[in-house]
């Protein structure tokens, strides 16, 4: 009927981050304070083609946009090869935005209150295109909604991922699943 | 001896050994038409399939489900869905869709019924990929859908659908095709745990 876990803990071989800290726990989560940006190596193999990333984090300033590269052996993928699609709810107003050719892609908003993301990525360690979708609560006005839709054009196999805010710092965590298959 | 060394690490986090919240399914069948389609280890393989059902993969042991799809399309694709019975397509004008999508600045949503239902859309630029959540298709209830995914057309896109079929019927299938093109990939279907 079945086999086992559909989601497996990806813990990082290792990371790196600029600003204060961050650590890998024994569960394969990621805990970062005050940092302004944070790369996991090793997160993404040839055991899975598809993987989901649960962040929690806060900023030291209200809205700041969670960027993010895809990484292969230490080393950012920083070409204009990232194409962003964005839906925002913002109380009656619900807009759209698209950016090509840019040198990184988008998660949702974070705030000085908790925000998240749930964001799944689409075949990174694949010698193919990279497909994200992110589904994000921005704690800003209370409540709002800043989902994007990012694509990477490289047929190359990533095996890690840097976030960072596009300014200040961050604090939060961050964990990364394969989807068994 | 410890309460901790009694019941071991499980109890000491909350007294409750859970089993896995959600499970890959490996055990149905599949039909395709188009090239080819394999289901390995609860991984189906497709290329340039224009559709393809998923047979015996919902049952008494899950309400709900998960489906993930990657593939790249050879054109712009409109993903539609049927339940399926022992085999057979639920075909009745009985399917419920409510869209959302993001182009570039424009926001749109639309709503439509008929006899199958449009689930995702597919491009032939980039990756595409979605995650497809059932609720309760092995129940004897109406069945809802939900589908929230990233299109690679004009480089990335995002669309969303919710959908509804209203029959109060048990569906053990899932009969997935693509209306004017074929794609290639993969996808999984795991059982979430009630």
């Amino acid at each position: 009927m079945a086999a086992g876990d559909g989601l497996v803990s990806m813990t990082p071989t290792s990371i790196a981050h600029s600003g204060t800290s961050a650590s890998i726990n024994a569960d394969g989560g990621v805990d970062f304070t005050a940092v302004t940006s944070l790369s996991l190596n090793g997160v993404f193999t040839s055991d899975y083609d598809n993987y989901l990333i649960v962040i929690s984090a806060y900023t030291s300033v209200d809205e700041r946009t969670m960027r993010f590269r895809l990484r292969a052996s230490g080393s950012d993928a920083s070409g204009s090869d990232y194409t962003k699609q964005q839906l925002r709810a913002d109380a009656s107003s619900a807009t759209g935005a698209r950016t090509t050719g840019a040198t990184e892609g988008d998660l949702g908003n974070y705030d000085t209150a908790t925000s998240g993301d749930t964001v799944h990525l689409y075949g990174p360690a694949l010698a193919q295109p990279t497909a994200v979708r992110n589904i994000n609560v921005d704690s800003d006005n209370g409540a709002e909604i800043l989902d994007r839709a990012t694509t990477h054009s490289l047929s190359t196999s990533y095996d890690g991922i840097t976030i960072y805010p596009t300014a200040n710092a961050i604090t939060g965590n961050i964990h990364v699943f394969g989807y068994e298959e | 001896m410890t309460l901790f060394h009694a019941l071991g690490p499980f109890a000491a986090q909350g007294g409750v050994v859970a089993a896995p919240g959600m499970v890959l399914l490996t055990d149905y069948t599949i039909t395709h038409a188009g090239t080819s389609a394999t289901l390995t280890n609860g991984q189906v393989t497709f290329t340039a399939i224009t559709s393809l059902s998923l047979n015996g993969v919902f049952s008494a042991d899950f309400d709900n489900y998960l489906i993930l799809i990657r593939c790249l399309g050879n054109t712009d694709i409109n993903m539609q869905l049927r339940m399926v019975a022992s085999g057979t397509p639920a075909t009745g004008s009985n399917y419920t869709t409510q869209e959302i999508y993001a182009v570039g600045t424009v926001v749109g949503a639309g709503r439509a019924s008929g006899t199958i239902a449009s689930f995702q859309f597919f491009g032939s630029q980039n990756m595409n990929g979605t995650h497809l959540h059932l609720y309760g298709p092995a129940l004897a209830q109406p069945t809802a859908f939900r589908a929230v995914g990233a299109r690679g057309t004009g480089g990335a896109q995002i669309d969303e659908l919710a959908g509804t079929h209203s029959l109060s019927t048990s569906y053990d299938g899932l009969y997935i095709s693509a209306t004017n093109g074929n794609i290639t990939g993969a996808l999984q279907v795991y059982g979430v745990r009630s």
